[in-house]
Parts: C-alpha cells; sequence; structure tokens
C-alpha cells in the first residue's frame, strides 16, 4: 500500500477571517469568496462587480485605482498605468515591441533587469502599481463582508499558468504592499475548471482555454473523484485581447493618418484614447457584421469615423488565434491525449466572448465550448473555490497542478543542465551534486534558469544563488548536494547541504528581477503615509479639468459654428453652456455625462475641420496652426 | 560524517516501494493513476494548509516524492531504465555498448538518416514523419523484447537488487548485460525520433 500521513488534516473549518478568491487580472481585477452560498463575486458600493487593473498617480495626492483611474488615462497618460501585470517580475529587454505601445514611460532599475515606471520624480515598480489594485479589492471584501479591514489578510491569488518564478515572486510582493498574504497561488485556467466544477458531470478530459487581455494560457486537466490534476499547461505571456485591439488601432491610425497627415501613435494621450475606441469596436463586432470605430480629439483636431466588418476583423486576428490553436496542439502532445479524447472545452477570458474565437476553438476540438459561467468572473469564482477548500469549508476536492516551465542551472560553455522538467505536477524537486574547483574554495555560485532552450542566454534567469560556508578543502573533494524545490504554489525554494562535513551551506539569493525585503519594506512604510484620500474629489477635479480642455478647444472654432447645421449648432451650444456649469457641480457622474454630452456634440465640427484641412491639402501642419493662421487672417 | 546517500540500486527500490508495487515492468496505468491520486488526497500540502509550517513542509516534501516517482513509473522507458538501475546495472554512456561495432554502425546509420531527414524538412516532410513513425514502431518492439527478457531473468541475475550491493558483478551477468543493450538500442531510437520532432515542431509541420 501506499505510505499515509499520521497528521491530522484540514479537519476543523479553523476561522481566522475569510480566505479572498482573488483574479487579478491584466485589464480588470475580481474578488470572490467561498461561503454557505458557494462561489460568490463581491461588488463594491454602486453594484460595479470589476475593478479595472489601472492606478493613475497624480502629481499632487494619493494614488487613485479603477474607473477613476481610467477616466485620468486620457488627461494624465504619464502617469496611469495600465497593464502593470505585463511588466510584473521582467526587465525592459523582455518587453520588446511592448514597450512602444505603453504611453508611460519604463526604464530599468538602476543596475538591474526590473522594469520600472518612470513617473519623474520617483521611479515606480510594477508590484507596486498591483499592489494598489489588491489594496482595493481587500477594501472593497471588507466592506462587502462587514469585516474590518485587518480581519481581511489572506487570498488565494490567480497568475497566468506560464507566470514564471520571478513574476509569481513579484505577485506575491504586490500582495503584500496590499497587507494581503498569498496563501496559495493558482494558475488562471486551472481556477476556471474548478469553477466549473466538472467533476460532478463524469467528464474525464478537460480543456481549458484562457485568452485574456495580455495572456494566453491554455491546460489539459484530468478529472476524477474530485481530484483535479492537470496533465499539461502551454501558453503565450504576449498574446492576448489587446492584441486584437491594436490591428483595429493600427488600422485607424493608417487612416487617420493618409486623411490628415497626423500620427496619432506619436501622442500618448490620442494613443490611450483611440485604444479605448479600438476595444469598444472590437466588443460590437462580437454582435455585429460591422461595426464603427470612432475616434475624436477636439484639441489637435481629429474627426475619425471608420467602419470595420467582420471580415477585415477577421483576416487581421487570424495569426492570433493560429498561435493559440498551436499552443494547444502542443499541450494535446505533451499529456499524450487526442483531441478527440477531449470531453470538455470551457472558454476563460473576456477575449474569447469574440465570437472568431468560439468558433475557431469549438473546430478545433470538434465540440461547442462551455462558457455559461461568465468568462470574465470564472477565475475569480475558481480562486474562491480554492480558498475553500484550503478552509476547509470545501471538502472532497483537491487541485493538482503543474510547473509550465523546465528549471535548470547553467553549466560549463553556457548550456542548460535540466532540473525539473516542464509539466512535471508540483510540489516536485531536483537534488543535484556540485564541488569546488579551486583548492579551499568557499563559496559557489549557481545560475538558475527557467525555460525550454538549451542556452542559458536563452532561457529566463531566476538569479545567482550563491552557496557559502563551505569548509576549506582541496578542490573537487566537497561534496555539495543542492536541493531544487518547486512549492505547490510553483515557486523555487533551494536548499544546500556540504555532505563531507554535514554543514548546511549558507544560500544567498540575488533578485535579478524582483523587490528585495528592504525595497518592499520601504515601499509599505510609504504606502502607509500617503493618507487616504477622498476618491469621489479627485474623480471631480480631474474631470473638470478635461472638461476646460475641451471647451477651450472648442471655443478656439467659434468662427466655424455658422456653418454647422441648426441642429448641430443648436446642440453644439447647448452642451457648451452645460460645460459652463461644471464648477458647480461636485457629482462626478454628472460631470462624466456632460463631458461625454460635449464630445459628441462637438463632433460634427472637428469633421468640418478634418474635410478643411484636407481639401486645403496641408499635410504636415498641425491642425491648429493652420486654423490659428486662418482664424488671423 | 554523513550518511552515505542511497545507491542508484536503493533508490529504485524506494521508487516501487513509495507507491506500494514489486518491481516489475508491468504496470497498470489506471491502478497507477488511482494510487497517485489516493496519495495526493493524504498528502498534498492543500490539506495541511491549516497545520502550520512544520506540517506542510513535511507534506510538501512526501508529494514531491510521489510527484518525481510517478513519471519513472508511467513512462516505459523510463521505468525500464529505473529497473536496470534497481538491477545494479545502471545505463551510463558508453562502457560495452560501444564495444559492439555493428550495433554501433547500425546506430549511426540510423542518425544519419534522421540527419538526413531533417536537411530536406523544408522541401518535404515526409520522409521525417515516416522516419518517426518507423522509430515508434521500433521503440515499441524493442519495450516488448525488454518486458520478454526481464520476465526471464533468472534468480542469481536478480540477487542483490534493491541494495547497496546490487550486482557488484563484473562483467555483469550475461542477461543483464543483453538487458541493458536492449535499453540502449531504445535510447538511440529514442533520440533520433525526438531530435526530429523538434525540428518538426519548429517548422511548424503537423507532428505524427
Amino acid at each position: 500500500m501506499i505510505e499515509l500521513p499520521t497528521l491530522p488534516m484540514n479537519d476543523e473549518a479553523a476561522s481566522r477571517g475569510p480566505i479572498l478568491g482573488i483574479d487579478l487580472g491584466t485589464t480588470n481585477s475580481l474578488v470572490a469568496v467561498y461561503d454557505a452560498g458557494g462561489a460568490r463575486i463581491l461588488a463594491d458600493a454602486e453594484g460595479e462587480i470589476s475593478l479595472p487593473s489601472i492606478v493613475s498617480y497624480p502629481q499632487d495626492g494619493a494614488p487613485v485605482v479603477g474607473e477613476a483611474a481610467r477616466e485620468r488615462a486620457r488627461l494624465d497618460p504619464h502617469r496611469t498605468v495600465h497593464s502593470a501585470k505585463r511588466l510584473i517580475g521582467k526587465g525592459v529587454q523582455d518587453l520588446g515591441r511592448e514597450l512602444a505601445t505603453m504611453p508611460y514611460s519604463i526604464v530599468d532599475a538602476p543596475g538591474r533587469s526590473l522594469a520600472m515606471i518612470d513617473l519623474g520624480e520617483r521611479l515606480l515598480s510594477p508590484a507596486e502599481v498591483s499592489g494598489q489594485v489588491l489594496a482595493e479589492l481587500r477594501r472593497r471584501a471588507a466592506a462587502a463582508l462587514k469585516r474590518p479591514l485587518e480581519e481581511v489578510t489572506q487570498a488565494v491569488v490567480t497568475v497566468p499558468a506560464y507566470f514564471d518564478d520571478a513574476q509569481r515572486q513579484a505577485t506575491r510582493e504586490a500582495a503584500k504592499l496590499a497587507g494581503l498574504e498569498i496563501v496559495r497561488m493558482v494558475n488562471e485556467p486551472t481556477a476556471a475548471a474548478l469553477a466549473y466544477g466538472l467533476d460532478k458531470e463524469g467528464a474525464e478530459h478537460v480543456i481549458v482555454y484562457d485568452l485574456g487581455g495580455g495572456t494566453f494560457d491554455v491546460s489539459l486537466l484530468q478529472l476524477k473523484d474530485g481530484v483535479y490534476r492537470v496533465l499539461a499547461t502551454a501558453g503565450d505571456t504576449y498574446l492576448g485581447g489587446d492584441d486584437f485591439d491594436r490591428t483595429l488601432v493600427l488600422h485607424a491610425a493608417r487612416e487617420i493618418q493618409a486623411k490628415s497627415g497626423q500620427d496619432v501613435l506619436a501622442d500618448p494621450a490620442a494613443r490611450a484614447a483611440l485604444r479605448m475606441a479600438a476595444e469598444r469596436t472590437k466588443i460590437a463586432l462580437s454582435s455585429a457584421e460591422e461595426a464603427e470605430l470612432v475616434f475624436q480629439d477636439p484639441a489637435a483636431g481629429i474627426a475619425y469615423r471608420g467602419k470595420i466588418d467582420w471580415r477585415t476583423f477577421q483576416e487581421a486576428i487570424a495569426p492570433l488565434i493560429q498561435r493559440t490553436l498551436d499552443c494547444s496542439a502542443q499541450v494535446l502532445a505533451d499529456a499524450g491525449v487526442a483531441a478527440e479524447q477531449i470531453n470538455e472545452v470551457v472558454l476563460v477570458g473576456g477575449s474569447t466572448r469574440v465570437p472568431l474565437v468560439k468558433a475557431a476553438v469549438a473546430q478545433y476540438f470538434q465540440r461547442p465550448a462551455r462558457d455559461e459561467l461568465d468568462p470574465e468572473q470564472v477565475v475569480a469564482l475558481g480562486a474562491a473555490v480554492q480558498a475553500g477548500v484550503l478552509g476547509g469549508t470545501v471538502r472532497d476536492l483537491l487541485l493538482l497542478d503543474v510547473t509550465p516551465l523546465s528549471l535548470g542551472i547553467e553549466t560549463l560553455g553556457g548550456a542548460v543542465s535540466k532540473l525539473i522538467a516542464r509539466n512535471t505536477s508540483i510540489p516536485a524537486q531536483a537534488q543535484e551534486g556540485f564541488t569546488t574547483s579551486v583548492d579551499g574554495q568557499t563559496a559557489v555560485t549557481l545560475h538558475v534558469l527557467q525555460g525550454e532552450r538549451e542556452l542559458a542566454h536563452d532561457c529566463r534567469s531566476l538569479g545567482q544563488f550563491v552557496l557559502r560556508g563551505i569548509p576549506p578543502m582541496p578542490a573537487g573533494l566537497p561534496q555539495i548536494g543542492v536541493r531544487f524545490a518547486l512549492d505547490a504554489d510553483g515557486m523555487l525554494r533551494v536548499r544546500a547541504k556540504e555532505q563531507r562535513s554535514g554543514v548546511s551551506a549558507e544560500i544567498e539569493i540575488e533578485p535579478k528581477h524582483g523587490l528585495s525585503d528592504e525595497e518592499v519594506e520601504k515601499m509599505l512604510t510609504d504606502a502607509w503615509e500617503h493618507a487616504e484620500q477622498d476618491l469621489t474629489t479627485r474623480r471631480v477635479v480631474d474631470l473638470r479639468a478635461q472638461l476646460g480642455t475641451v471647451v477651450a478647444a472648442i471655443e478656439k472654432q467659434r468662427a466655424l459654428f455658422d456653418e454647422l447645421e441648426a441642429a448641430q449648432r443648436e446642440r453644439l451650444v447647448d452642451a457648451l453652456e452645460e460645460a459652463g456649469d461644471a464648477e458647480s457641480i461636485d457629482r462626478p457622474e454628472t460631470l462624466k455625462g456632460i463631458l461625454d454630452g460635449l464630445e459628441e456634440a462637438s463632433f460634427p465640427l472637428a469633421e468640418l475641420l478634418m474635410h478643411r484641412v484636407a481639401s486645403e491639402a496641408v499635410k504636415d501642419r498641425k491642425v491648429s496652426e493652420l486654423l490659428d493662421s486662418e482664424t488671423a487672417s | 560524517m554523513a550518511a552515505a546517500s542511497p545507491s542508484p540500486s536503493e533508490q529504485a527500490a524506494r521508487v516501487f516501494e513509495l507507491y506500494g508495487l514489486a518491481p516489475s515492468f508491468e504496470i497498470d496505468l489506471r491502478d497507477l493513476e488511482d494510487r497517485l491520486r489516493q496519495a495526493s488526497l493524504a498528502w498534498h500540502p492543500d490539506r495541511f494548509a491549516l497545520q502550520g509550517e512544520a506540517a506542510r513542509l513535511e507534506a510538501e516534501d512526501k508529494m514531491a516524492e510521489f510527484n518525481d516517482a510517478f513519471p519513472l513509473l508511467r513512462d516505459p522507458a523510463r521505468r525500464a531504465e529505473l529497473l536496470l538501475n534497481w538491477l545494479g546495472v545502471a545505463p551510463t554512456q558508453g562502457t560495452d555498448a560501444e564495444a559492439d561495432p555493428a550495433f554501433l554502425m547500425a546506430m549511426m546509420e540510423l542518425r544519419e538518416e534522421a540527419e538526413a531527414a531533417r536537411t530536406q524538412l523544408a522541401q518535404d516532410a515526409a520522409p521525417a514523419q515516416q522516419f518517426i513513425q518507423r522509430m515508434q514502431q521500433a521503440e515499441a518492439e524493442l519495450l516488448e523484447r525488454f518486458h520478454a527478457a526481464f520476465a526471464e531473468l533468472p534468480e542469481e541475475a536478480r540477487a542483490g537488487a534493491g541494495t547497496a550491493e546490487a550486482a557488484n558483478q563484473d562483467p555483469p551477468h550475461p542477461q543483464l548485460a543483453a538487458l541493458r543493450r536492449l535499453f540502449y538500442e531504445l535510447r538511440y531510437h529514442q533520440r533520433s525520433r525526438e531530435q526530429l520532432q523538434d525540428a518538426l515542431r519548429h517548422d511548424g509541420t503537423q507532428i505524427p
């Protein structure tokens, strides 16, 4: 018989405050709990369930998180950080082409390969940004559960299956900054499978296809008797719905350039706005054959209204979808399971709402894909189920995950010696022997890597591990046994022992991508020092400023008002009048309504301007310059 | 002095013992999976989430042991290697495999054929795919032969298996040497196939 433990298991559910289930997404984040009624999402006071993963850092005050930060994106693009998850645990050289699409400035931390956002007066780490998002979710959860904040300290947080050790480490740091301990990190696709509870339906092999905003993951699970065992996983950390948006952004930018000669992509604020417009178009295309992409920038005098049909969109995203299917094929091959053996396919992530994606997946696996749970909520719900498992509320359920990437060490000549192969079930460990090369040597440095490539410089470096305290002996004599262990979260721990003397060598890890403990401590202190600021006040100030900019841009063209149709002119004048009352209004919703109304009403004016510019065939000059000279004459 | 680390033979014995199995080439995969599931339900650290650090770490070590042993038992080629270790004839590079020129020649021809198929991948993937299929068949046959040869091992060849003193004879018992030869042959076929499959994967062509 197999060996069984004599220790007690989680029989009594110790209640030491709730364990939250958190989906920390690239674009949106959610929090859920598992209680008597099962897993449920916790909404904020307004009933909003998803929190945009955006944090804005005003020059003069506390950070703003979520919807309010999104609104600041246009006003303050350099200080408004979205998609921090794409940067977390990475260095600038890891980012590649993505760097150009971020409106804020990204640099490496001095002397390290650790991407930071440059706010001018200081460098901001992506972990801090994610920490703000997590802190907001924590506050939201405490309020929804009517618990004091200090009782809400534990969470199960999901990460893309393909996150490496550095990215997982950085996520852990982010939670720490938010006052949360991550009791378990769960891979997103695996969490989704838990939320569906497919074991009860008798499915044996399940594919989870998870296409989010910025990342793609696919996992194959085997289900039996309440045990969810991941057989294989694959993914692409640079593939998601944002890339779908990007195809539309580029399409629109090309057309705008052709019409007006202006490069909207050169201006970070315009780029951010165009990105949002493209996202709306993509969503519209999921329920219509054709959709409009509307983008205007009154300040620069751009009004663009383009039509995108379903077929154009399909052609643009087909190569992206094909990449997801290649990953799916890899997962099947790795697990040794044929496509016909798959009983269920589960769709996760907002981007699986795109009908073209849904159809491609169904065709590939020859079966309709399951999407009855909201693809944007399913991961958070699954995290809550896992929280229930850990807290002892959910019984008869166990999740067995794998490591998505091989772990190895650099050997002579820059080659990689693999210690733990990818798709190995975790927790896992490997033992390796090392010795010294010089007489009396007391320290040995190991370079630990993660990845599938043969050469060290093609893999991801997790850092240098220094074994110190080796007793002085002739070269080659010490036998240092190093144990590399991956825990259930997929995170690395290293232990070493010199076997001749029995001395445990001290191990020091120099973080290559992560933050040092001191840095985390300092950030924690800084975070507490920033007093909580009234978010509503912040939003009101920002919206008024935005309104001011738009009003000024329109007022500049007053001479052209007469050329508008009467109804258009009337609407514009009314909207301007309404905007004039902004100073006396302090409800952000009302202000937002006025701003939207004004932008809409100014559209015909902007079109008129565009037309003028085009007809005068002055391509190289800015619209504002042209109009300035015109009004002067 | 720290205790000497267990011999490969003892380590191999431990893998079978952990799963409550007698060392054998015959393994029921369904049963093996059930055993892993049972071990996971008992030992996975998630079951000890509320029991404190020490209990969780002990469970983690134990679960890792089960997880690490599982692929060695599940995959037939790795199981063959495990059994050789158990018998005390750990497969290494070189030794008597190199001593047989006919064997070496045959393996070199395999390599050359694989290399030829790889170089013409861009023009025609068919030879590579045929080669892969042929290797898979050959591997299955070699495993069958290994299976039969293992079952026919006489008592004296298995003496001491699983202990620190396993098979200290040099040269090894002829039937053990033959068994190891089968494994070397298997490994050559497997490597040639895997290299070609990697090349195909990078080429983006459908893998058989």
